[in-house]
Formats: C-alpha cells, structure tokens, sequence
C-alpha cells in the first residue's frame, strides 16, 4: 500500500460510524416529520403517504451504504 | 375539512385557503437536487485525476458507493424537509379573520391573525419578471387598532384575486355595521316611544288603583292594580333594553354621589320580600357592622344591580331560601345573593353576562327574561370600577352572585 494511504480497517470503521449516525439521523428526522405530517396535515393520506415515500428512499440509501461497507469488509 | 392550529368559530366561513406558489417549492426543489448531483461531477474527477493504483488500494468503488448514498440520504432528507415546510404553510381567509401559518424550520410554527374588521389597507406586489409571469407575489396588509401592525406574506398564487376577495369582503363587512346601527337606532326609538306609552298608563292605572278618581268597585280597583303590575314589568323591560342600547351607543350618563347601600339593599329586600313570601321562600339578610357608603349612580345600582339580582334570585327559586349578605373586604363592598333555585350549568355561566345571554331553560322558568338584565348590570358594575361574577356547583343546585364595588 503507497505512503500515506488510508488502511482498509480504519476506512471501515469510519464508514460504520457514519452508516450509524446516518441511520440515526435519518430515523429521527423521519420521527420529527411525520409527527408534523400527522399533526397537521389537512389530507389524511398526505401522513401515510408521505412516510412510506420517506422511508422506501431511506431504506434504499441506507442499503447501498451497507453493502459498501460489507463488499468493503 | 379540519384545519391545523385553527379552530373555526361556529357560522365562520372560509373564503380562501392558500398555499405559497407551486414555483417556490420548484425552485428550491431543484436547487437541492442540483446540490444533490455533486457526486456525479466529484466522483468521475477524482477517478480521472487520481492514479489507479491507489483508488484498487483503498477499494475506490465501496467508498465513492457509500460516500454518494450518504449524500443523497442528506439531500433526500433536506428535499422532505423542505417539502414538509412548503406543504405546512398556509394562508387562511375567513369572513372574520386573515390567517397566516408560516412553518419556519422544524420546530418553529407561528400563527398570525388579523381581524377584517382591523384591516386598513391591502398592498399587492409582484416584484420581479418570475413572479409576473408565473402570476403570483406577496400581499402586505396594514391593520389599525389598539397596535398597528404590518404584515407581508409572501408567494401567495393570484394574489390580486386574494385582495378583491378581501376587500369584496369588508364591503360586506362595512354595509352590516351600517345596518346594525341602523336597526339599534331603531330599537331605541321603538323602545322610547313604548316606554312613554307604558309610563302614561302606569301614572294612569295608578291613579285608579290608588283610588285618587274617587272610589271605585274592588273588582275594578284589583283588574287596576293587576295592569299597573304588568305595565310595570313592561317598563322594567323597555327601560333594560334602553340601558343597554345606551352602554353600547356610550350615551348613558351616570350621575355619581354617596350613598348608603346598606340602607338601599334593606329597603329592597322589604320591596321584594311578599314576593319571596309569596313563594314560600325565606329572604335572609345578613349585613356586617360597619358603614357601606359607595360613592355612585344610585338609582342605576339600586334598579340594575341590587334589585335585579334579589329579584332574580327568588324568581329562579321554587323552594328553600335566598340570603342577601353586604359585607368588607379591605376597601372593597361586596354585594352577595345566595339562592337554593335551578342553578347555572359551566354552558349557560359562559353567557350569563353577556347582551341577550340567556340559560337554556331560563325562559321556562322566566318567560319575561329579556336576556338584557345582568348584561347591563355588569355594564353599571363596571362603570362603577367594580366587578360582579356569579357561581354555582351546576343545574339545581342554586347559585351565589357576587358583587364587588370599591367603597366611598
């Protein structure tokens, strides 16, 4: 490995923290905005379907980072 | 439809509900998605600038995969969270009120309204080429009132067409003051003309029952005395209905020295006291030592007040006992009625004192009850620096009113 570079196992523990605080981030925003959603929204469906929007986006992200990590590992 | 943080008054109509112009969510959806598209340029450079060599050796195509999921995970969630901003705020037109609820950030949701009534001037603006041609701009409005305020709104789609609905509305608004002067004006002239009316048949009837046109049948002299009674009562209606008509138009004077309340609350409870008697009800006085003089109108507090929550009192109780206390409290005179009568519910305590406010079922016990009584009675009360309440642990179970006035 040239000088200088990043070694593989710190590489992957800093994409974990970041996969987690990402995760976690992603929850409570999620959290914050649908208790918005719920509270007042004026259509009863916007709550629904703006969450499962949300969180079929979310999940996709949160996967690709996963298995970056896990073909990184 | 619910609407969020607003409670519409019952028989208030919405006339507009608007949300910011579509091309404001646009605009900001795209700047975001072009912020999102970095890692279509950065990640390409660095593989074009970097050598090879290093990127195989720390697994260049994991970490550019993970870096760009991260990056548009942060963008997809800044596109909700401005899509949640966007879609939270809201611009609401009653026939009463403007409403604007501007959602700023996550945590921070202010509700500001303006009454139509306190609208001085609407100013409607389309500041550059866009907001022209995609027909939407901001609307500032000016009320005036106790604190002159200065609102402006921005994004609100046709916005010309919000402020005709707004001004079209406070035309109407303007044109149902007019009338409603004009109908009070003329309810104190009816009630003036009838009350003079009224007043020449009491002095009339009065002078039969009294006997004062020489002697006359009992039979003739008991119808007298039966009309002078009615036709008083219809002068204590007309009078409460002109009193009030006078608090509200600012014309009533009133005509302010000392005199005892003491004095005035025991000569009323005699006047009332075969009425009470009558019923089967036991009228109580209890009076603290001391002197009780109030510097004020006597005549209004004594017809307004006094007289008409005793009044009431035994009007509105069938059985048991009615107590009128006069006691101190520091510099204060309080004034109390206490009844074991029908009681108030927590719905009808809400309009007891207000214009015409009356309790459901007050006008099967009372049919006279005009609604005007204790409404006027807080008016003298409180144009006397004092303050008159009422309580009552619900329908049935009687009910206590309090009188407050400063002492002389």
């Amino acid at each position: 490995m040239p000088e200088g570079a990043l070694t593989g196992e710190f590489a992957i523990v800093v994409m974990w923290l970041l996969f987690a605080a990402a995760s976690a981030l992603a929850i409570l925003l999620g959290g914050i905005l649908s208790y918005h959603w719920v509270r007042f929204a004026m259509n009863a469906y916007v709550p629904a379907a703006a969450l499962v929007l949300y969180a079929i986006g979310v999940f996709l992200l949160l996967s690709t980072m996963f298995g970056a990590i896990v073909s990184l590992s | 439809m619910s609407l969020p943080n607003i409670k519409i008054e019952p028989g208030e109509k919405i006339l507009l509900k608007l949300r910011k112009h579509w091309i404001i969510l646009l605009r900001d959806t795209i700047g975001t998605l072009i912020i999102g598209l970095i890692p279509g340029i950065v990640v390409p450079l660095i593989i074009a600038t970097v050598p090879s060599l290093y990127l195989d050796a720390i697994g260049y195509a994991a970490i550019a995969s993970f870096a760009t999921a991260l990056w548009l995970l942060v963008v997809w969630m800044a596109l909700f969270a401005l899509w949640t901003d966007y879609y939270l705020d809201l611009w609401i037109v009653t026939d009463r009120r403007i409403v604007n609820i501007d959602q700023v950030g996550l945590f921070n949701r202010q509700i500001a309204t303006w009454g139509l009534d306190r609208v001085q001037e609407i100013t409607v603006r389309s500041e550059n080429f866009v907001q022209e041609f995609f027909g939407y701009g901001s609307i500032e409005i000016q009320t005036a009132g106790p604190s002159d305020e200065y609102a402006k709104v921005e994004g609100i789609p046709n916005p010309e067409k919000a402020r005709n609905i707004i001004l079209g509305r406070l035309g109407r608004t303007a044109e149902l003051e007019v009338t409603t002067k004009r109908q009070e004006s003329l309810l104190h002239s009816i009630a003036h003309e009838v009350k003079s009316y009224l007043t020449k048949s009491e002095s009339a009837l009065s002078v039969i029952a009294d006997g004062d046109v020489g002697a006359v049948p009992d039979s003739v002299k008991s119808v007298a005395n039966t009309a002078l009674s009615e036709t008083r009562k219809g002068v204590d209606t007309v009078m409460g209905i002109l009193d009030a008509s006078n608090f509200k138009s600012g014309t009533m004077a009133l005509e302010k020295k000392q005199f005892d309340a003491k004095a005035s609350v025991l000569e009323i409870v005699e006047d009332i006291r075969s009425a009470a008697a009558r019923k089967g009800l036991s009228l109580d006085t209890t009076i603290d030592g001391g002197t009780f003089m109030l510097e004020g109108d006597e005549a209004k507090l004594r017809r307004h007040v006094l007289r008409n929550l005793i009044d009431n009192a035994v009007r509105y109780t069938s059985h048991g006992e009615v107590r009128v206390l006069l006691a101190h409290a520091g510099r204060m005179i309080v004034f109390s009625v206490k009844d074991s009568g029908v009681g108030i519910t927590p719905e009808d305590m809400q309009v007891l004192f207000t214009e015409g406010g009356k309790g459901k079922n007050s006008s099967a016990v009372n049919p006279e009850s005009t609604g005007y009584g204790l409404y006027v009675a807080r008016m003298i009360v409180e144009a006397h620096g004092g303050k008159i309440w009422a309580e009552s642990a619900g329908a049935g179970k009687g009910a206590r009113f309090f009188v407050e006035l400063p002492a002389a």
